[in-house]
Protein backbone atom coordinates (compact mmCIF):
# COMPACT_ATOMS: atom_id res chain seq x y z
CA UNK A 1 0.00 0.00 0.00
CA UNK A 2 2.75 2.60 1.10
CA UNK A 3 5.05 1.34 -1.78
CA UNK A 4 2.08 1.89 -3.96
CA UNK A 5 1.38 5.62 -2.89
CA UNK A 6 5.15 6.25 -3.04
CA UNK A 7 5.31 4.83 -6.92
CA UNK A 8 2.46 7.00 -7.69
CA UNK A 9 3.57 10.42 -6.13
CA UNK A 10 6.70 10.07 -7.54
CA UNK A 11 4.78 9.12 -10.64
CA UNK A 12 3.37 12.55 -10.05
CA UNK A 13 6.79 14.17 -9.39
CA UNK A 14 8.49 12.97 -12.47
CA UNK A 15 5.55 13.90 -14.76
CA UNK A 16 5.68 17.17 -13.44
CA UNK A 17 9.34 17.38 -14.12
CA UNK A 18 9.13 16.05 -17.68
CA UNK A 19 6.34 18.59 -18.19
CA UNK A 20 8.50 22.03 -16.34
CA UNK A 21 11.34 20.79 -18.36
CA UNK A 22 10.15 20.66 -21.53
CA UNK A 23 8.22 23.91 -21.44
CA UNK A 24 11.29 25.79 -20.20
CA UNK A 25 14.48 23.64 -21.27
CA UNK A 26 14.07 26.31 -24.51
CA UNK A 27 14.48 29.03 -22.12
CA UNK A 28 17.11 27.77 -20.11
CA UNK A 29 18.82 24.52 -19.24
CA UNK A 30 16.78 22.74 -16.49
CA UNK A 31 18.49 20.31 -13.68
CA UNK A 32 16.39 18.15 -11.61
CA UNK A 33 17.50 20.34 -8.44
CA UNK A 34 16.11 23.37 -10.48
CA UNK A 35 12.66 21.41 -11.40
CA UNK A 36 12.45 20.53 -7.76
CA UNK A 37 13.03 24.26 -6.52
CA UNK A 38 10.22 25.24 -9.62
CA UNK A 39 7.75 23.46 -8.10
CA UNK A 40 7.57 25.84 -4.79
CA UNK A 41 5.77 28.03 -7.41
CA UNK A 42 4.15 26.12 -10.10
CA UNK A 43 1.08 24.13 -9.68
CA UNK A 44 -0.61 21.67 -11.45
CA UNK A 45 -4.34 21.75 -12.41
CA UNK A 46 -7.31 20.17 -13.81
CA UNK A 47 -10.59 21.91 -15.40
CA UNK A 48 -13.44 20.11 -17.36
CA UNK A 49 -14.48 21.64 -20.45
CA UNK A 50 -16.35 24.64 -20.76
CA UNK A 51 -14.69 25.79 -17.20
CA UNK A 52 -14.39 29.49 -17.22
CA UNK A 53 -10.91 30.03 -15.88
CA UNK A 54 -10.92 33.63 -15.93
CA UNK A 55 -13.94 36.37 -16.26
CA UNK A 56 -13.97 39.48 -18.05
CA UNK A 57 -13.82 42.53 -15.58
CA UNK A 58 -11.61 40.64 -13.19
CA UNK A 59 -7.74 40.48 -12.72
CA UNK A 60 -5.87 37.62 -14.45
CA UNK A 61 -4.32 35.74 -11.37
CA UNK A 62 -2.52 32.89 -13.50
CA UNK A 63 -0.41 31.85 -16.67
CA UNK A 64 -1.23 28.72 -17.47
CA UNK A 65 1.10 26.48 -19.39
CA UNK A 66 -1.38 24.03 -20.97
CA UNK A 67 -0.57 20.48 -21.03
CA UNK A 68 -3.35 18.56 -22.47
CA UNK A 69 -6.65 20.41 -24.10
CA UNK A 70 -7.84 23.59 -25.81
CA UNK A 71 -8.19 26.42 -24.04
CA UNK A 72 -10.14 29.88 -26.09
CA UNK A 73 -9.57 33.73 -25.05
CA UNK A 74 -12.61 35.80 -25.89
CA UNK A 75 -14.50 38.95 -24.97
CA UNK A 76 -18.55 39.17 -25.45
CA UNK A 77 -19.14 42.22 -28.07
CA UNK A 78 -23.00 42.72 -28.84
CA UNK A 79 -23.43 39.24 -27.82
CA UNK A 80 -20.97 38.07 -29.78
CA UNK A 81 -17.94 35.85 -28.78
CA UNK A 82 -14.60 37.76 -30.54
CA UNK A 83 -12.24 35.18 -30.13
CA UNK A 84 -8.84 36.23 -29.52
CA UNK A 85 -6.53 32.98 -29.33
CA UNK A 86 -7.10 29.01 -29.13
CA UNK A 87 -4.40 27.96 -27.47
CA UNK A 88 -3.57 23.86 -27.18
CA UNK A 89 -1.18 22.07 -25.32
CA UNK A 90 2.67 23.07 -25.58
CA UNK A 91 0.93 26.67 -25.54
CA UNK A 92 0.84 29.69 -23.03
CA UNK A 93 -1.79 31.61 -22.26
CA UNK A 94 -3.26 33.81 -19.74
CA UNK A 95 -4.68 37.50 -19.76
CA UNK A 96 -1.33 38.86 -19.72
CA UNK A 97 -2.00 42.65 -19.93
CA UNK A 98 -4.46 41.73 -16.75
CA UNK A 99 -1.84 39.46 -14.94
CA UNK A 100 0.88 42.07 -15.29
CA UNK A 101 -0.68 45.76 -14.76
CA UNK A 102 -3.27 43.89 -12.02
CA UNK A 103 -6.19 45.58 -13.69
CA UNK A 104 -9.32 43.88 -14.38
CA UNK A 105 -9.07 41.16 -17.74
CA UNK A 106 -11.00 42.61 -20.90
CA UNK A 107 -11.02 38.48 -21.78
CA UNK A 108 -12.44 35.36 -20.42
CA UNK A 109 -10.48 32.16 -20.63
CA UNK A 110 -12.88 29.08 -21.29
CA UNK A 111 -11.63 25.82 -21.65
CA UNK A 112 -13.00 23.86 -24.91
CA UNK A 113 -11.85 20.18 -23.95
CA UNK A 114 -11.00 18.54 -20.46
CA UNK A 115 -7.96 20.66 -19.36
CA UNK A 116 -4.42 20.15 -17.87
CA UNK A 117 -2.22 22.69 -16.78
CA UNK A 118 0.66 23.60 -15.10
CA UNK A 119 0.15 27.31 -13.52
CA UNK A 120 1.75 29.96 -11.74
CA UNK A 121 -0.24 32.95 -9.77
CA UNK A 122 0.79 36.22 -9.92
CA UNK A 123 2.64 36.17 -6.22
CA UNK A 124 4.74 33.49 -6.95
CA UNK A 125 5.70 34.81 -10.82
CA UNK A 126 7.61 37.56 -9.06
CA UNK A 127 8.40 35.50 -6.06
CA UNK A 128 9.83 32.98 -8.94
CA UNK A 129 11.12 35.92 -10.37
CA UNK A 130 13.48 37.61 -8.04
CA UNK A 131 14.79 34.28 -6.55
CA UNK A 132 17.76 34.47 -9.01
CA UNK A 133 19.19 35.55 -12.13
CA UNK A 134 18.41 32.12 -13.86
CA UNK A 135 14.61 32.77 -13.11
CA UNK A 136 14.69 36.52 -14.06
CA UNK A 137 16.53 35.46 -17.44
CA UNK A 138 13.64 33.02 -17.98
CA UNK A 139 10.90 35.38 -17.23
CA UNK A 140 12.49 37.78 -19.52
CA UNK A 141 12.21 35.32 -22.16
CA UNK A 142 9.02 34.26 -21.71
CA UNK A 143 7.72 37.86 -21.74
CA UNK A 144 9.64 37.68 -25.36
CA UNK A 145 7.53 35.44 -26.19
CA UNK A 146 4.41 37.23 -25.25
CA UNK A 147 5.42 40.61 -27.25
CA UNK A 148 6.17 38.33 -30.52
CA UNK A 149 2.90 36.63 -29.97
CA UNK A 150 1.20 39.64 -30.07
CA UNK A 151 2.74 41.46 -32.60
CA UNK A 152 2.59 38.07 -34.93
CA UNK A 153 -1.21 38.60 -34.31
CA UNK A 154 -1.16 42.05 -35.24
CA UNK A 155 0.85 41.72 -38.42
CA UNK A 156 -1.26 39.25 -39.49
CA UNK A 157 -4.32 41.20 -39.06
CA UNK A 158 -3.47 43.51 -41.31
CA UNK A 159 -2.02 41.36 -44.04
CA UNK A 160 -4.20 38.14 -44.91
CA UNK A 161 -7.55 38.09 -46.44
CA UNK A 162 -10.29 35.84 -45.04
CA UNK A 163 -9.41 33.10 -47.22
CA UNK A 164 -5.05 33.54 -46.43
CA UNK A 165 -6.03 33.55 -42.69
CA UNK A 166 -7.81 30.11 -42.92
CA UNK A 167 -5.08 28.38 -45.17
CA UNK A 168 -2.51 29.41 -42.61
CA UNK A 169 -4.40 27.95 -39.95
CA UNK A 170 -5.38 24.75 -42.08
CA UNK A 171 -1.89 23.91 -42.64
CA UNK A 172 -0.31 25.42 -39.32
CA UNK A 173 -2.90 23.62 -36.71
CA UNK A 174 -4.86 21.24 -38.83
CA UNK A 175 -5.37 19.42 -35.61
CA UNK A 176 -7.85 22.02 -34.18
CA UNK A 177 -10.17 21.83 -37.10
CA UNK A 178 -11.14 18.69 -36.20
CA UNK A 179 -10.99 19.70 -32.15
CA UNK A 180 -12.51 23.15 -32.29
CA UNK A 181 -16.28 23.39 -33.06
CA UNK A 182 -16.63 25.21 -36.58
CA UNK A 183 -18.45 28.19 -35.23
CA UNK A 184 -15.51 29.10 -33.16
CA UNK A 185 -13.05 28.41 -35.61
CA UNK A 186 -14.52 31.32 -38.15
CA UNK A 187 -14.96 33.60 -35.15
CA UNK A 188 -11.55 32.96 -34.20
CA UNK A 189 -10.46 33.55 -37.91
CA UNK A 190 -12.74 36.57 -38.05
CA UNK A 191 -14.48 34.55 -41.37
CA UNK A 192 -17.93 34.04 -41.31
CA UNK A 193 -19.15 30.72 -40.85
CA UNK A 194 -20.23 30.24 -44.63
CA UNK A 195 -17.01 31.49 -45.88
CA UNK A 196 -15.61 29.13 -43.68
CA UNK A 197 -17.69 26.10 -44.84
CA UNK A 198 -16.76 26.99 -48.42
CA UNK A 199 -13.01 26.72 -47.97
CA UNK A 200 -12.86 23.76 -46.16
CA UNK A 201 -14.96 22.59 -48.68
CA UNK A 202 -12.83 23.76 -51.42
CA UNK A 203 -9.67 22.31 -49.85
CA UNK A 204 -11.33 18.79 -49.51
CA UNK A 205 -12.45 18.90 -53.16
CA UNK A 206 -8.97 20.01 -54.64
CA UNK A 207 -5.70 19.83 -52.62
CA UNK A 208 -3.85 21.89 -55.05
CA UNK A 209 -5.98 24.99 -53.35
CA UNK A 210 -3.61 24.54 -50.34
CA UNK A 211 -1.40 26.52 -51.45
CA UNK B 1 31.83 59.16 -22.07
CA UNK B 2 28.65 59.10 -21.17
CA UNK B 3 25.27 59.70 -22.84
CA UNK B 4 24.35 62.12 -20.51
CA UNK B 5 27.78 64.44 -20.89
CA UNK B 6 27.57 63.44 -24.57
CA UNK B 7 24.28 65.01 -25.20
CA UNK B 8 23.60 68.05 -25.25
CA UNK B 9 20.25 68.70 -24.71
CA UNK B 10 20.27 67.40 -21.47
CA UNK B 11 16.45 68.26 -20.23
CA UNK B 12 15.20 66.26 -23.18
CA UNK B 13 17.50 63.25 -22.25
CA UNK B 14 16.23 63.64 -18.45
CA UNK B 15 12.67 63.53 -19.98
CA UNK B 16 13.01 60.32 -21.77
CA UNK B 17 14.50 58.77 -18.54
CA UNK B 18 11.92 59.72 -16.78
CA UNK B 19 9.43 58.20 -19.13
CA UNK B 20 11.93 55.08 -18.85
CA UNK B 21 11.07 55.43 -15.03
CA UNK B 22 7.27 55.28 -15.72
CA UNK B 23 7.76 51.71 -17.48
CA UNK B 24 9.53 50.25 -14.40
CA UNK B 25 11.17 51.22 -11.51
CA UNK B 26 14.82 52.22 -11.73
CA UNK B 27 17.42 53.78 -9.11
CA UNK B 28 20.12 56.69 -10.01
CA UNK B 29 22.57 54.17 -9.76
CA UNK B 30 20.82 51.77 -12.36
CA UNK B 31 20.77 54.53 -14.60
CA UNK B 32 23.96 55.36 -14.64
CA UNK B 33 24.62 52.34 -15.00
CA UNK B 34 22.52 51.49 -18.34
CA UNK B 35 23.54 55.07 -20.06
CA UNK B 36 26.92 53.32 -20.99
CA UNK B 37 24.86 50.83 -23.01
CA UNK B 38 22.82 53.53 -24.61
CA UNK B 39 23.34 55.42 -27.73
CA UNK B 40 21.67 58.70 -28.83
CA UNK B 41 20.66 59.19 -32.64
CA UNK B 42 19.20 61.82 -34.07
CA UNK B 43 16.96 61.45 -37.60
CA UNK B 44 16.22 63.90 -40.18
CA UNK B 45 12.19 64.05 -40.98
CA UNK B 46 12.20 61.72 -43.41
CA UNK B 47 14.98 59.07 -43.09
CA UNK B 48 13.83 55.50 -42.65
CA UNK B 49 15.23 53.82 -39.29
CA UNK B 50 14.51 50.42 -41.16
CA UNK B 51 13.46 48.53 -44.41
CA UNK B 52 11.83 45.94 -44.69
CA UNK B 53 14.50 43.60 -45.14
CA UNK B 54 16.63 44.40 -43.15
CA UNK B 55 17.52 43.16 -39.58
CA UNK B 56 16.60 45.24 -36.97
CA UNK B 57 19.91 46.55 -34.56
CA UNK B 58 18.09 48.64 -31.83
CA UNK B 59 15.32 49.02 -29.12
CA UNK B 60 14.17 52.85 -29.95
CA UNK B 61 12.93 55.62 -27.08
CA UNK B 62 11.75 58.11 -28.71
CA UNK B 63 13.48 61.48 -26.72
CA UNK B 64 11.59 64.03 -29.35
CA UNK B 65 10.13 63.75 -32.74
CA UNK B 66 7.54 60.74 -34.20
CA UNK B 67 8.15 58.11 -35.59
CA UNK B 68 6.02 55.76 -38.06
CA UNK B 69 5.76 51.85 -38.47
CA UNK B 70 4.07 50.56 -41.14
CA UNK B 71 4.08 47.55 -43.31
CA UNK B 72 3.77 47.83 -47.33
CA UNK B 73 1.18 44.63 -48.25
CA UNK B 74 -0.41 44.70 -51.57
CA UNK B 75 0.94 48.15 -52.78
CA UNK B 76 -0.61 49.35 -50.04
CA UNK B 77 0.57 50.91 -46.17
CA UNK B 78 -0.68 49.62 -42.99
CA UNK B 79 0.22 51.83 -40.29
CA UNK B 80 0.70 49.69 -36.99
CA UNK B 81 2.23 52.74 -34.86
CA UNK B 82 3.03 56.24 -34.46
CA UNK B 83 5.25 56.73 -31.89
CA UNK B 84 6.21 59.77 -29.83
CA UNK B 85 7.61 61.08 -26.91
CA UNK B 86 8.31 58.55 -24.88
CA UNK B 87 7.49 55.29 -26.50
CA UNK B 88 9.25 52.68 -27.47
CA UNK B 89 9.24 51.87 -31.42
CA UNK B 90 11.47 49.29 -33.69
CA UNK B 91 10.90 46.05 -35.60
CA UNK B 92 10.18 43.98 -32.77
CA UNK B 93 9.64 40.72 -34.40
CA UNK B 94 13.34 41.20 -36.34
CA UNK B 95 15.15 42.23 -33.52
CA UNK B 96 14.23 39.68 -30.98
CA UNK B 97 14.12 37.04 -33.58
CA UNK B 98 17.14 38.25 -35.52
CA UNK B 99 15.42 38.20 -38.98
CA UNK B 100 14.73 40.06 -41.76
CA UNK B 101 11.93 42.85 -41.12
CA UNK B 102 8.82 42.66 -41.99
CA UNK B 103 7.88 46.60 -41.06
CA UNK B 104 9.36 49.81 -42.41
CA UNK B 105 10.18 53.03 -39.71
CA UNK B 106 10.36 56.15 -41.14
CA UNK B 107 10.86 59.26 -39.28
CA UNK B 108 7.63 61.90 -40.07
CA UNK B 109 9.22 64.58 -38.40
CA UNK B 110 13.71 65.28 -36.97
CA UNK B 111 13.33 63.04 -34.18
CA UNK B 112 15.82 61.97 -31.86
CA UNK B 113 16.40 58.58 -29.95
CA UNK B 114 17.75 56.90 -27.46
CA UNK B 115 18.68 53.21 -28.51
CA UNK B 116 19.83 49.84 -27.27
CA UNK B 117 21.85 47.81 -30.15
CA UNK B 118 21.25 43.89 -30.26
CA UNK B 119 25.43 44.00 -29.52
CA UNK B 120 25.32 46.55 -26.22
CA UNK B 121 21.72 44.57 -24.98
CA UNK B 122 24.40 41.21 -25.11
CA UNK B 123 27.04 43.13 -23.13
CA UNK B 124 24.48 44.38 -20.86
CA UNK B 125 22.88 40.50 -20.83
CA UNK B 126 26.15 39.58 -19.40
CA UNK B 127 27.06 42.31 -16.89
CA UNK B 128 24.92 41.12 -14.08
CA UNK B 129 23.24 44.60 -13.51
CA UNK B 130 20.19 43.11 -13.51
CA UNK B 131 19.28 43.93 -17.52
CA UNK B 132 17.17 40.58 -17.43
CA UNK B 133 14.71 42.48 -15.10
CA UNK B 134 14.56 45.86 -16.79
CA UNK B 135 14.16 43.85 -20.01
CA UNK B 136 11.20 42.20 -18.75
CA UNK B 137 9.45 45.22 -17.47
CA UNK B 138 9.97 47.14 -20.65
CA UNK B 139 8.27 44.19 -22.62
CA UNK B 140 5.12 44.09 -20.33
CA UNK B 141 5.21 47.66 -21.33
CA UNK B 142 5.28 47.12 -25.14
CA UNK B 143 2.72 43.75 -24.45
CA UNK B 144 0.50 45.68 -22.63
CA UNK B 145 0.10 48.95 -25.44
CA UNK B 146 0.07 45.77 -27.86
CA UNK B 147 -2.35 43.93 -26.31
CA UNK B 148 -5.26 47.21 -25.87
CA UNK B 149 -4.29 47.69 -29.88
CA UNK B 150 -5.22 43.94 -30.52
CA UNK B 151 -8.48 44.80 -28.32
CA UNK B 152 -9.27 47.50 -29.93
CA UNK B 153 -8.87 46.78 -33.36
CA UNK B 154 -11.75 43.50 -32.91
CA UNK B 155 -14.20 45.83 -30.94
CA UNK B 156 -14.38 49.37 -32.13
CA UNK B 157 -15.96 50.26 -35.55
CA UNK B 158 -14.51 52.35 -37.64
CA UNK B 159 -16.02 55.61 -36.21
CA UNK B 160 -15.64 54.53 -32.52
CA UNK B 161 -11.73 53.80 -33.02
CA UNK B 162 -11.89 57.61 -34.69
CA UNK B 163 -13.85 58.73 -31.68
CA UNK B 164 -11.33 57.14 -29.17
CA UNK B 165 -8.43 58.22 -31.01
CA UNK B 166 -9.41 61.58 -31.05
CA UNK B 167 -10.55 61.82 -27.37
CA UNK B 168 -6.53 60.30 -26.20
CA UNK B 169 -4.70 61.85 -28.45
CA UNK B 170 -5.95 65.43 -29.78
CA UNK B 171 -3.13 66.78 -30.51
CA UNK B 172 -2.08 63.70 -33.20
CA UNK B 173 -4.49 65.66 -35.79
CA UNK B 174 -1.45 68.45 -35.91
CA UNK B 175 1.14 66.50 -36.42
CA UNK B 176 0.20 63.65 -38.48
CA UNK B 177 -0.79 63.88 -42.07
CA UNK B 178 -4.29 63.19 -42.02
CA UNK B 179 -3.33 60.00 -44.09
CA UNK B 180 -1.29 58.17 -41.90
CA UNK B 181 -3.85 58.68 -39.20
CA UNK B 182 -6.57 56.95 -41.33
CA UNK B 183 -4.24 54.21 -41.79
CA UNK B 184 -3.37 53.87 -38.35
CA UNK B 185 -7.24 53.84 -37.44
CA UNK B 186 -6.97 51.36 -40.27
CA UNK B 187 -10.23 53.60 -41.95
CA UNK B 188 -10.69 54.87 -45.65
CA UNK B 189 -9.17 58.16 -46.07
CA UNK B 190 -12.59 59.13 -47.11
CA UNK B 191 -14.22 58.06 -43.89
CA UNK B 192 -11.66 59.90 -41.75
CA UNK B 193 -12.49 63.38 -43.56
CA UNK B 194 -15.95 62.61 -42.82
CA UNK B 195 -15.65 62.03 -39.22
CA UNK B 196 -13.51 64.60 -38.20
CA UNK B 197 -16.55 66.96 -40.09
CA UNK B 198 -18.98 65.31 -38.33
CA UNK B 199 -16.91 66.60 -34.87
CA UNK B 200 -16.25 69.99 -35.90
CA UNK B 201 -19.68 70.67 -36.95
CA UNK B 202 -21.25 69.22 -33.37
CA UNK B 203 -18.40 71.21 -31.68
CA UNK B 204 -19.76 74.50 -32.83
CA UNK B 205 -22.83 73.22 -32.27
CA UNK B 206 -22.22 72.83 -28.43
Amino acid sequence: MVWNYVLSIKSVILSMFNRLKSYFSSYADITPEDAVFMKNFFEQKSFNSKTILTKEGEPEEYIYFIVKGVVKVYFMHNDREIITYINKEGEVVSAGASFFSRKPSRYFLETLEPVIVICISHANFFRFMNSGPKWQRMCRLLMTEFVLKKERWLLDDLEYSPRERFLRFFNERPDLLLRVPQKQLAAYLNIKPETFSRLKHLIRQTPQARK
Amino acid sequence: MTVRQNYKRADEFRKAIESLRKLFPITEQQLLQIEQFISVRTFEQGHILIREGQVEDHLNLVVTGLLRKFLIRKDREFTLQLATEGHLCQSEISYLRRQPSEVVIEALEPTTVLSLSFEEMQRGLESNIGFDYMGFHLLVSIYILKDERHYKQLKFTAREKFLDFMANHPHMLQRVPQKYLASYLNIKPETFSRLKHLIRTRKTKD
